[in-house]
């Protein structure tokens, strides 16, 4: 089997052909590795080691010869560089972790590890996390595979460029506001924000605790399937982990749609969204309902207000977080400091780019004496609110659906002069993230500009069962997610 | 099919690549209206200079005089923006801080951690002794 | 003085015992090398996250029921954003709207005078680390091994009146925390450290005035110097005019004063906000079952059964249970032979306490046991021994002898009851000190003990002091 650009891999094909030993880890991890370097303009890589992999890959393959290969074993991946890599470099995108070098391994890395995954390097993001189009790296900015002028999407930027661009199988991302779901819309992948607490956080650097997870960014929702079934699962470092069993995702992926119902938020589909996400949307409907699906109207009269809740909160959580890199005890140190409140000032400010600055104010004011009822305690409130419209819409139907993102990806340099623009991208996506809710994005047309237009699904706490299930269904009748950017 | 919800004016634009922006009504509740606009009243929306420095000092943070009043702006705008938040009437509502509000699960008092001090303090810029270095504090 | 009236609040940190840390598995031990038990959780590696050791809970409820607190079922913690190099996330996981512990109070005893003090509340909260100064060039080291060591904060309400109650309340949660096991209670350590927030008034003015902080007073005594310094302090600047300010001061063991602390008068917005790391800490109607089942008989009430029981008296008694092991020895001895617990009572807190005291030793390390101690005072109701033959065999057993019976018969010491032998002695020494003799005779009461003394001497302390009273008054007339 070759492995080319005219058909997309997918993680069950390339399982396929190395349990068959048409072709080794190895050799596949070469290929890759070759890719990576071809494509080293996209900039999806922030580290890559060639060295490391290719032991990896050469283990796999003694696992593949002797035992019993899992769905991932030899299978090389990248892991967004949010994730601890005890050997490789974790820079979370900034100055301040350049040279940083984990002793220990996240949840993440150790677990597919442990199943054989291979891994090829780290992806770059934006910085900490906060962004939506990884034009805020301190590594660069990253290009969108379909449209090199244009952004991938933020912060996982790199790791969709990567899979879109073919040059990764799959990759890890986070997602606190959208993080995974919107570059995925943006690069026509398929991109899963777990429940909160379905994947451990031990490991991965923090932006807003209590509404980070990660998740897997894959070309198809059986990939996507696979890969949360390893990552998933009770961690007992990580206090917000929930102890319950991690299903089959794969058994039940060819379940019927017959039946189920979708709900619609009347606040996602105003005249406000554009027409061509918007006819992309209703054409995705349509195809469910022929599949056997029913929608329904819902509503979730708060889930709009979802966004300034959320850069509320975000960065409240965020200006604790980052309170531990202050040039002591790891990470950038300033040159040039006279006592210790310089040392902390000019380590930070030197570390830390323009965007988390921003953020790490704002977050410090919305919890500052007199401000904190106004801002953080009000937003708090506000999440709740947007956390039972759903429970509520959920009485009503089985998921809901929507547009990712507001649009296709833009252009780079597009949005940096006005946070709150940039800002805006996550109308559709933070929701979930503040209600803990599962979420999933995957492709259902190009625009006029051949750019991706994502679809999200909503599920129900802990039921990405279902989400993968009409995901797949979906994709096994359409093709979108079969898209390739046509000059990479 | 779908119907447009209503919305409050001078708030949420939705920037659209192809199409033109769309601009979008506000709720019709005077009542609630009424008490929004006295309540922004009392809010403090703007940032001075001076605020900027007290909160970048809170957060150890440099903002060069010079910058402080941009910074201010910019920052205001961002507070403006998430004022937005007053729209919801949230009295009564208990604040959700954990999703599916979790409760903590604890551990038993054992020692699983052994002395990794030369492999962490390789990570630093300063140590000496097996101290972490800063410099001098006075107490 | 008498003008003003003082109002004192304290806020104690007890280390609390255990094993490993509060949001982490690193040992606690005091004294090892810098920062070889301070895990990446401790040291604040990006990524890492706590866990809650359920030990500290369960010895922070223990302090509650002790206190007869309510505790909160349900509370939170919360971030103390602050930037200080001990302080390795840049925030301490605390408590702050909802402690474990709630009201509850601590009676303390003041030249007789029982008063009940309130404690507000008690929460759950994380050690930082330590800032060395001396011993680096132009720099200050970091140890971090004490950063996530459990705290339990305990916070009276500004009952206290004067630096005596102070202290009397110090020594009473001092004595109460070690009694349940919760905190070893080293001062030179730091597992129990004391900030004091003392201020005035006039008396007949019924508003607080302005308080100031003192800031880790680690003695007894330095909490009596430093609380009378301030107070001093205090009414000075008011009567001459000032007005105190709110700030947090020092005490200088060394010039008997405090100081306000340089470069800390900044007013800290500690941000306080629910830690979304750690859910709500939620204890079962079960769990609290469990630990009030697990109670020890609490020193107040093991006192007043020493009373009733064991007719002690309550000096005696309150002595016996300031530490619990003692109280623990105590009925252990006892039990055997209650009849006898004022002599065990005595001896415990007489003979035993002073050698211990003298070789730096604990209870434990006694080596008279119970078993021991409780032979040695049979023999003595017994009449075997006399209050000082006992105390020569008490030697011998706590130099390593292990029979009682076996020592006694060794050094001859049995007491001397046949009362031929004891008159005839009596005898000698009438007939040997014949002046003696006359100036009793003469109306010299105070010689009668000499010449009991004489008595005793001559029989190498083992004559029945009673029978020798009774024979020499016998023979005297």
């Amino acid at each position: 089997m070759t492995i080319s650009n005219a058909s997309p891999v997918t993680l069950s094909t390339l399982s396929a052909a190395l349990h068959n030993r048409e072709l080794s880890s190895v050799e596949l991890t070469t290929d890759y590795l070759n890719r990576i370097e071809r494509h080293s303009d996209l900039n999806a890589f922030i580290t890559v080691d060639p060295d490391s992999a290719l032991k990896q890959a050469e283990e796999a393959d003694r696992s593949i010869a002797t035992g019993n290969p899992g769905p991932m074993t030899g299978i090389p991946i990248a892991h967004k560089d949010i994730f601890c890599t005890q050997g490789m470099a974790t820079t979370c995108g900034s100055k301040m972790l350049e040279k940083y070098i984990s002793p220990y391994d996240a949840t993440v890395v150790e677990r597919l590890k442990q199943a054989g995954a291979v891994t090829l390097g780290k992806t770059n993001m934006d910085e900490f996390a906060m962004g939506s189009s990884n034009e805020n790296s301190f590594f660069g900015a990253v290009s969108n595979p379909w449209d090199k002028n244009r952004v991938p999407g933020g912060s996982s930027g790199g790791s969709a460029a990567a899979v879109a661009a073919g040059i990764s199988p799959a990759a890890t991302g986070t997602d606190t506001g959208g993080s995974i779901r919107q570059p995925a819309s943006f690069c026509g992948l398929t991109g899963l924000k777990p429940t909160y607490g379905r994947v451990s956080r031990w490991g991965m650097i923090a932006f807003a605790s209590s509404l980070d997870q990660a998740g897997p960014i894959t070309r198809t929702a059986e990939d996507a399937a696979i890969m949360l079934g390893i990552m998933a699962g009770f961690d007992q470092r990580d206090s917000t982990s929930v102890e319950r069993a991690v299903p089959d995702y794969r058994a039940t992926l060819d379940d019927s749609l017959d039946g189920l119902t979708i709900g619609l938020p009347r606040e996602y589909f105003d005249q406000g969204l554009d027409s061509e996400v918007g006819d992309a949307v209703e054409r995705a409907l349509h195809q469910l309902q022929s599949q056997g699906v029913r929608t329904v109207e819902i509503e979730l009269p708060n889930s709009m207000l979802g966004i300034p809740c959320y850069y509320v909160i975000a960065p409240a959580e965020a200006s604790s977080n980052l309170a531990r890199f202050d040039g002591v005890r790891y990470g950038y140190r300033a040159d040039n400091y006279q006592d210790l409140n310089e040392l902390y000032c000019r380590s930070r400010t030197e570390g830390f780019g323009p965007e988390v600055r921003r953020r790490i104010m704002i977050g410090t004011y919305a919890l500052s004496a007199g401000y904190y009822d106004a801002y953080y305690l009000k937003a708090q409130k506000l999440r709740r609110l947007i956390a039972n419209d759903f429970e509520q819409a959920f009485a009503h139907c089985d998921l809901i659906v929507g547009p990712t993102a507001p649009t296709t990806a833009f252009r780079i340099g597009a949005k940096t002069h006005d946070p709150v623009s940039m800002y805006l991208n996550d109308i559709y996506t933070n929701a979930a993230n503040l209600a803990g809710l599962p979420a999933l994005s995957i492709p259902c047309g190009l625009d006029s500009q051949n750019l991706p237009i994502g679809l999200q699904l909503v599920g129900n706490y802990f039921d990405e069962s279902r989400l993968l299930n009409v995901a797949h269904r979906f994709q096994i009748e359409s093709d979108h997610h079969l898209q390739q950017p046509t000059k990479v | 099919m779908m119907t447009s919800p209503s919305w409050r004016n001078h708030l949420v634009q939705l920037p659209d690549s192809n199409s033109g922006q769309c601009s979008i009504q506000p709720e019709d509740r005077l009542w609630y209206r009424s008490l929004l606009f006295i309540l922004s009243l009392s809010l403090c929306m703007s940032l001075t200079p001076e605020d900027i420095l007290k909160i970048a000092h809170l957060a150890r943070l440099e903002v060069p005089e010079e910058e402080s009043s941009d910074y201010a702006r910019e920052l205001s705008a961002i507070l403006d923006f998430v004022e937005q938040m007053n729209e919801a009437d949230t009295r009564d509502i208990l604040p959700l801080s954990h999703p599916q509000d979790a409760t903590l699960r604890m551990r038993e008092d054992k020692i699983n951690e052994s002395d990794q001090r030369e492999y962490y303090q390789s990570l630093a810029p300063e140590t000496e002794g097996g101290h972490y270095l800063v410099p001098k504090v006075i107490e | 003085m008498s003008d003003w009236e003082t109002v004192i609040g304290l806020e104690v940190h007890v280390q609390l015992k255990t094993a490993s840390k509060i949001f982490s598995g690193a040992a606690t031990d005091y004294g090892s090398e810098p920062n070889t038990q301070a895990c990446a959780v401790d040291i604040a590696l990006p990524g890492v996250l706590p866990v809650m050791n359920q030990e500290a809970a369960r010895m922070a409820v223990v302090f509650g029921l002790a206190i007869g607190a309510k505790i909160n079922q349900r509370s939170i913690f919360a971030r103390k954003n602050y930037f200080y190099p001990d302080l390795p996330k840049g925030y301490q996981i605390s408590q702050y709207e909802l402690p474990i512990v709630a009201q509850g109070q601590l009676e303390i005893n003041v030249d007789g005078q029982l008063r009940s003090i309130g404690i507000t509340r008690a929460h759950l909260e994380e050690d930082a680390g330590k800032s060395v100064h001396e011993g680096f060039q132009g720099a200050t080291g970091i140890d971090l091994n004490r950063a996530g060591t459990p705290l339990l904060e305990i916070v009276s309400e500004p009952d206290l009146r004067t630096s005596a109650e102070a202290v009397a309340y110090l020594k009473k949660l001092h004595s109460l925390v070690r009694y349940l096991g919760i905190c070893d209670g080293n001062m030179q350590e730091g597992s129990f450290r004391c900030d004091a927030n003392i201020s005035v008034k006039p008396r007949s003015s019924s508003t607080l005035g302005t308080r100031a902080e003192i800031k880790n007073i680690n003695s007894f005594r330095f909490v009596e110097r430093a609380i009378t310094f301030e107070i001093e302090r205090q009414i000075d600047l008011l009567e001459e005019g000032g007005s105190v300010i709110q700030e947090t001061r020092l005490y200088d063991a060394d010039r008997d004063e405090t100081r306000s602390m340089r470069g800390k008068e900044e007013a800290h917005d500690y941000r306080y906000f629910p830690d979304p790391d750690l859910p709500p800490l939620l204890l079962s109607d079960q769990f609290l079952d469990q630990v009030a089942a697990s109670l020890p008989e609490l020193p107040e009430a093991r006192s007043a059964r020493f009373v009733s029981e064991y007719k002690l008296d309550p000096g005696e008694a309150t002595k016996l249970v300031d530490d619990r092991a003692v109280a623990d020895f105590f009925e252990a001895t006892v039990k055997d032979s209650p009849k006898e617990a004022k002599r065990v009572a005595n001896w415990i807190n007489g003979e035993i306490a002073a050698r211990l005291n003298r070789q730096n030793l604990t209870i434990s390390d006694s080596p008279v046991t119970p078993d021991l101690l409780s032979k040695l005072i049979q023999r003595i109701a017994d009449g075997t021994l006399s209050g000082n033959t006992a105390k020569e065999v008490f030697s011998a057993l706590w130099e390593g002898e292990r029979d009682v019976d076996q020592v006694i018969d060794d050094k001859g010491l049995k007491q001397i009851t046949d009362s031929g032998t004891i008159e005839s002695i009596v005898d000698e020494v009438l007939n040997g000190f014949v002046d003696q003799v006359e100036q009793y005779k003469g109306g010299n009461t105070k010689v009668f003990g000499f010449l009991v003394g004489q008595v005793m001497k001559r029989s190498q302390g083992k004559a029945n002091p009673k029978q020798v009273n009774e024979l020499l008054r016998n023979k005297l007339g």
